[in-house]
């Protein structure tokens, strides 16, 4: 009680600073990208509703945590809370208002995104930005070698191991001890027919002959000497890096990642790139294309808000066609109305926003259960053990599989 | 009348007993001490009891109402998991690793800084840089230098023929963390050295050298002995912080690679800030606090037995 109270306190002072009045709907995001999103996106409101938005930037995990302790302590001080999909849904959507279907327009988002934000059958927040992994390839370096965007994992390791030369690596994963290592491994897991966990979201699922088989792939890739040797320490810029750099071909990773590694004033290699139009598969499934992660920000309205009818306003306008098109060409957002993927303007800036679209029409999000933090710490320590070369793939899963289902 | 004289002399001579206290030369400096005491007691008091009975409880601040007394049951958890146990071990061998190379580091700089050079101050200044900067900037700059494709350190090695090195991998990770730490923490041991050193009377040191004594019978029979406790303390500021060590190992590694830098400090942050256990990560820092007391009370039985010889 008293460290919920402390940090309660803590939070309130911080957003009183902002000097706060009635009306003023106040909000914490994440900095960074998503961060100068979501506060162009609150100027615009304001300017359009004359409702002023406090918006407070601070980092992933100071949001988390400051969001969740206000949230518990039902302070009343947050209006908006953002909700990084499946990873936060469990933790929020208790506190969270539940968004009326039956008047708030829906349809014109991605169905998978809007389904992210749903616990119990209800509705507690609207998709504002996606999180989608892609494969981004040098294409020049493909052309050069006769080589296609791999629809197969085979296919897919004869390219990495073709393009391994001359300073250049196959694939630039992120395998450092985390949730990069995870998130890195879910599209191999997934594009192989496994599963995170059972239907039921009871027991490890990725201990399974697929799961066997698409960590042995994952893993052999840097067994193999495809990867960059330093890429066991990789986190995710350290792949725009490695491809910007132009020491890797290949890389399977969140999609806004594609306009940092081809913009000309960061890259090496602008106008190289190119983006598969959807994932390998492993033939053996029967699935037609690969499987990916997708997951991303949306925006719910605290139920102790003071102010619940602005802060709905607020979540439908960042949510609208209109602003999803203005965030994605003045902010590089990546879109979640279906629409601004078919406008002419954001194809100008975006080219490969259709082969994003359809690489993203086969995806998945990390099951949403309220321990999947600690199950991702699990499998980010037995990853690590394997790509390294600790302990084996089947070694690793065991030892994965056994401390999940204590977890859980 | 007797009923009133009763209530009223006590209270009087209350008066008087207190007037006589405040005017007594000897309570004023404890009644000076009372605002700082309660401060104390506020900020370290109060949550070290608070921290003690989190310990007793399963308490997760994702479900508070269903927290509950476990009584030790959280300490046989900790005890019982291998992975909070080896997490202890590392973070007693990262200390003592750390804090020995800081103490032979730290001395010998001092010694050197000692001697009349030109430019002393100057090298002097430089030398305290390490300790200025924050540990996350400090950590942030060296996984640059460490980066295997584009670090600073493969690029110097590579001038002399040497192949680069993954040192964020699962080989050199623990030692690469330790690297940073010793090269931010070793100025705070030279600052305090130095400090000691400059205590030598230059008399005993003047004798030393007429009775023919060489340069390092100098340094061990004479200076050595005269900075011991000075030696101590360092020790015992650089053992209780580098127990807690957290912000190097979190940026640079995470804990990784597969746990091999998973310190204490980083397995109280998971356990609090990532699952929100906060009944686990108050026991793991309750043993934490006992490791510390303890290692620290030999050092200051050591210190006292150097006071009295």
């Amino acid at each position: 009680m008293f460290r919920r109270l402390f940090f309660a306190a803590a939070v309130s002072i911080t957003l009183g600073a902002g000097g706060v009045h009635a009306q003023t709907l106040t909000m914490l995001v994440s900095s960074g990208g998503s961060g100068r999103t979501f506060e162009a996106a609150a100027k615009h409101f304001s300017a359009a509703t004359g409702i002023p938005v406090n918006v407070i930037q601070n980092p992933y995990a100071e949001v988390r945590e400051k969001q969740l302790l206000e949230l518990v302590g039902k302070t009343g001080n947050l209006d908006v809370i953002s909700v990084d999909g499946t990873i936060w849904m469990p933790e929020v959507a208790p506190f969270l208002d539940p968004i009326d279907e039956q008047t708030t327009d829906t349809k014109h988002l991605i169905p998978s995104m809007v389904d992210l934000f749903r616990a119990d059958g209800k509705l507690v927040a609207l998709p504002v930005r996606i999180a989608g992994w892609v494969l981004i390839y040098r294409k020049d370096l493909f052309d050069a070698a006769g080589l296609k965007p791999p629809t197969t994992w085979e296919e897919f390791r004869f390219a990495a191991r073709t393009l391994t030369k001359d300073g250049v690596y196959g694939f630039a994963p992120a395998l450092r001890q985390g949730n990069y290592l995870v998130v890195q491994w879910i599209p191999f897991l997934f594009s192989h027919g496994g599963q995170i966990l059972n239907k039921e979201r009871t027991a490890a699922a990725f201990n399974s002959p697929e799961g066997i088989k698409a960590t042995q792939f994952f893993v052999d890739l840097v067994r193999d000497g495809l990867v960059p040797p330093g890429a066991t320490a990789y986190e995710q810029s350290d792949i725009i890096t490695a491809i910007s750099q132009g020491i890797a071909a290949m890389a399977l990773t969140y999609s806004p990642y594609f306009l940092n590694m081809n913009n000309p004033k960061e890259s090496k290699v602008a106008g190289k790139l190119a983006i598969a139009p959807s994932l390998p598969r492993d033939p053996a499934t029967g699935m037609t294309t690969g499987r990916t992660l997708i997951s991303g920000w949306g925006f719910g309205v605290a139920a102790s808000s003071r102010n619940k009818k602005e802060a709905h306003q607020f979540i439908q306008f960042v949510a609208s066609d209109a602003e999803q098109k203005r965030l994605a060409v003045e902010n590089n957002n990546a879109p979640t109305a279906s629409a601004v993927y078919k406008d002419p303007d954001y194809l100008k800036v975006f080219p490969a926003a259709a082969d994003v679209q359809g690489a993203l029409a086969s995806a998945s999000d990390r099951p949403l259960v309220e321990s999947w933090t600690m199950i991702e710490d699990i499998l980010a320590r037995e990853l690590s053990a394997a790509v390294t070369g600790t302990k084996t793939v089947k070694e690793a899963l065991d030892a994965a599989e056994k401390a999940v289902n204590a977890a859980l | 009348m007797i009923i009133a004289s009763r209530t009223v002399v006590p209270k009087a001579s209350s008066r008087r007993r207190t007037r006589r206290l405040l005017s007594s030369d000897n309570s004023l400096p404890y009644l000076l001490l009372v605002p700082a005491l309660i401060a104390l007691g506020c900020i370290l008091v109060v949550p070290l009891i608070y921290n003690i009975w989190l310990s007793f409880h399963e308490y997760n601040l994702l479900r508070p109402a269903r927290n509950t007394f476990v009584g030790f049951g959280n300490y046989l958890k900790v005890i019982q998991d291998p992975a909070h146990v080896s997490s202890l071990f590392l973070t007693v061998r990262f200390t003592a690793i750390t804090v020995l190379a800081e103490v032979i580091l730290g001395t010998s700089l001092a010694l050197l800084l000692n001697l009349p050079f030109p430019g002393n101050h100057f090298v002097r200044t430089l030398v305290l840089v390490p300790m200025l900067i924050s540990e996350v900037v400090a950590g942030l700059s060296w996984r640059l230098i460490y980066h295997t494709e584009f670090g600073l350190l493969n690029y110097l090695i590579g001038l002399f023929g040497l192949s680069p090195q993954v040192w964020l991998g699962p080989d050199l990770a623990l030692p690469s963390v330790m690297i940073v730490e010793i090269w931010q923490h070793t100025p705070f041991v030279t600052l305090i050295m130095l400090a000691g050193l400059q205590t030598v009377p230059r008399e005993l040191l003047e004798s030393s050298m007429m009775d023919g004594a060489s340069r390092w019978q100098r340094f061990r029979y004479v200076v050595l002995p005269l900075i011991t406790p000075i030696l101590l303390l360092a020790l015992v500021f650089r053992t209780m912080f580098t127990l807690r060590v957290f912000a190097p190992v979190w940026v640079l590694t995470g804990g990784g690679p597969a746990d091999s830098t998973l310190v204490i400090g980083v397995d109280i942050y998971r356990a609090a800030f990532r699952y929100y256990n906060l009944g686990i990560a108050a026991t793991l820092s309750i043993i934490l606090l006992a490791v510390t007391l303890a290692i620290t009370l030999v050092y200051m039985r050591l210190l006292r037995r150097e006071a009295l010889t």
